[in-house]
């Protein structure tokens, strides 16, 4: 399969005032159809610059841009304007048209393309519908709530059909439960036109509820990508890391058992934090290690959640006995594919 | 009380004020131009009785003059703002980081307008003249007070229109240009669409500009409520016709300033 969006030793670098940023240091992406892609990173990071080379709103200093096969690089400003209508773009502050109404502003795309009034208005009732708010088409954005700005936005989004959703932060201003209520939405969108969606974001939260890949970026490079269970169950830089202890208990529950171990164990031994498929069962793979070793193992916490669309089970465990057992049980637990990880001798 | 009857209660005072505004002025036209008797003092109740004898004897150069006002205004406004729009929009979308960005296209014409805006407008008027001679034919009268006038308003106009325009959120740009908009399509339908409330504000500034203007134009050959109040006002020393020149300005004035912010108010959401 032939992805849809694909970027090759992209760079851009800001001259003039004063000293040179390099904003992107060579990218190179690949992201296949029907695919919820996170880019995450701190704020300077270069995601919007990474986007915004995407449909070439930047033009980056080096590299190429394939959108659905056709190179944007390549092509001249008339050929690129037709091609953006294929790549619908969200923002953080929304940007609709304030002197029109929400009508107005879905059908804005459509106007001067040869559509016929009545199969504009179709269309506009349409995609009102899809994002909850054929009641509202008369209203001026200033009389919205934040999260039906955003649903209008992704309605004229969606207005020109596009292949490609790019969300650059587009729920960074929004309260939790209204971005669930937009990631929800996206994710209806994903499943029931097929349409790829590029999410940028600062929050991991965003990333772990809707993506099935992510891309971690860092001083203008992507430093570490892939599927987001493989990325969660076995994240390799200090920022991944970072990243995920945001939205880890894990992370918060380790930090509280180093700081006082005498409290949560009973007993002297390694502490030992285990992730898994959660298709197995965590209590089964203890309970037979503590048998077939002869070791004792207590579970100090433990959970199971869903990374894109497979269950990912993560245990923190101290495991005590002979220490030629315990290693024999942490070599055993390799071949079971979980994996463990030394932290500390408590 | 809720909002549509707040609404409909300041509908009713304005309709109810405009009403009072049209009586008074109605019945000022009709002592002035129809009364019979010549009666030349005006009684605003028992005890003010204002002697008018110089306006009305003056009446029929009043007219002229009113109507040579309106229509240097008028004419000056219409061509004004063609060009101001078109100055102001090459100004923001040549400015850096704009959608036709072009540095020496946005600094010599900065720089025009900096300094056409700098020449009080006496000096303006007397510099043009051969100028104004050459395109009008003339130098005096209406005719020849529309090109200065023109000239001194379209910098400040286009000013005018750039502040409106530079006002709108580059997000709306940004969106546009995601859609696939060409740069013509983003100017009729973002900026000059967005940027209309801005764009009344600044057009109502600059015709109460004009009409200032005007008065000045009137005083060098121009004719028109200026030309009016210097030669019999001042010159004749005539001071119920500098007065009353006063209030006919002062009316103009309140009249574009109401109907410029209500539509103002009316397009802004
Ligand atoms: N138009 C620009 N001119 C100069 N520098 C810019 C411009 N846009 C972005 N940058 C710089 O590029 C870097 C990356 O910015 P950005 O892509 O906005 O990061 P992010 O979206 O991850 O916060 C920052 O250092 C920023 O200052
Ligand atoms: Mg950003």
């Amino acid at each position: 399969m032939q992805p849809m969006i694909k970027l090759e030793g992209i760079k851009k670098t800001f001259t003039g005032g004063g000293e040179d940023v390099h904003a992107l240091r060579g990218i190179d992406l690949e992201i296949m159809p029907g695919e919820i892609y996170g880019i995450i990173g701190f704020s300077g990071a270069g995601k919007s610059t990474l986007v915004r080379c995407i449909n070439l709103l930047e033009r980056p200093s080096e590299g190429k841009v394939w959108v659905n096969g056709v190179e944007l690089t390549h092509l001249g400003e008339m050929a690129l304007r037709k091609q953006r209508r294929q790549i619908g773009m969200i923002f953080q502050l929304f940007n609709l048209m304030k002197g029109r109404t929400v009508y107005k502003n879905v059908e804005f795309p459509l106007h001067f393309r040869g559509i016929p009034k009545k199969q504009r208005e179709e269309k506009v009732m349409n995609l009102l519908r899809i994002v909850g708010l054929e009641n509202r088409r008369d209203a001026y954005p200033s009389m919205l709530s934040g999260g039906q700005k955003q649903r209008v936005a992704i309605a004229r989004a969606l207005a020109s059909d596009p292949k490609v959703l790019l969300c650059d932060e587009s729920t960074s201003a929004l309260d939790p439960q209204t971005t669930q209520e937009i990631l929800e939405l996206l994710r209806s969108l994903n499943k029931e036109l097929g349409i790829t969606i590029i999410v940028i974001t600062h929050e991991m939260a965003v990333v772990k509820q809707i993506c099935s890949s992510l891309a971690v970026m860092e001083d203008g490079q992507i430093v570490e990508r892939g599927d987001i269970y493989d990325v969660f169950s076995n994240p390799r830089m200090p920022i991944t890391r970072r990243f995920i202890g945001t939205v880890d208990g894990m992370d918060k529950a380790l930090e509280e058992i180093l700081s006082s171990p005498s409290e949560y164990c009973s007993k002297h031994g390694q502490l030992v934090r285990l992730s898994y498929s959660g298709q197995s069962s965590g209590q089964a793979i203890v309970s037979m290690l503590s048998r077939q070793f002869g070791i004792d193992i207590s579970i100090l916490y433990g959970n199971i959640e869903t990374l894109g669309t497979k269950p990912l089970g993560r245990m923190i465990t101290v495991l005590s006995g002979e220490k030629h057992a315990v290693d024999g049980a942490l070599g055993a637990l390799d071949g079971l594919g979980v994996k463990a990880e030394v932290i500390a001798d408590v | 009380m809720s909002d549509s009857s707040k609404r409909f209660y300041k509908t009713l005072m304005g309709i109810m004020g405009a009403c009072m505004g049209i009586a008074v002025l109605y019945s000022l036209v009709k002592f002035i131009y129809f009364n019979p008797q010549n009666d030349t003092v005006l009684h605003l109740g028992a005890a003010w009785e204002i002697d008018i004898r110089n306006v009305v004897k003056t009446r029929l150069e009043l007219k002229k003059c009113l109507i040579q006002t309106l229509q240097m205004v008028g004419y000056t406004s219409a061509i004004s703002f063609l060009f101001g729009i078109f100055f102001g929009v090459v100004l923001v979308t040549t400015q850096k980081g704009h959608i036709l960005e072009c540095e020496p296209v946005y600094q010599v014409l900065d720089k025009i307008i900096n300094l056409l805006r700098s020449i009080p407008f006496i000096i303006l008027v007397a510099l043009l003249i051969p100028a104004t001679r050459k395109l009008m034919g003339t130098s005096i009268g209406v005719k020849g007070a529309i090109f200065p006038l023109v000239v001194a308003t379209v910098p400040f106009f286009s000013r005018q229109i750039h502040a409106a325009l530079s006002e709108i959120d580059p997000g709306m740009i940004e969106a546009a240009r995601a859609m696939g908009l060409s740069p013509a399509a983003i100017i009729f339908r973002v900026y000059l669409w967005e940027g209309l409330p801005g764009m009344i504000r600044g057009a109502t500034i600059t015709i109460v500009n004009i009409v200032a203007l005007t008065a000045m134009a009137g005083t060098v050959g121009g004719g028109g409520l200026g030309d009016y109040a210097i030669r019999y006002g001042y010159q004749r020393v005539m001071t119920d016709v500098t007065v009353a020149t006063v209030i006919i300005i002062l009316i103009l004035v309140t009249i574009i300033q109401t109907l410029g912010t209500f539509l103002e108010r009316k397009l802004s959401h």
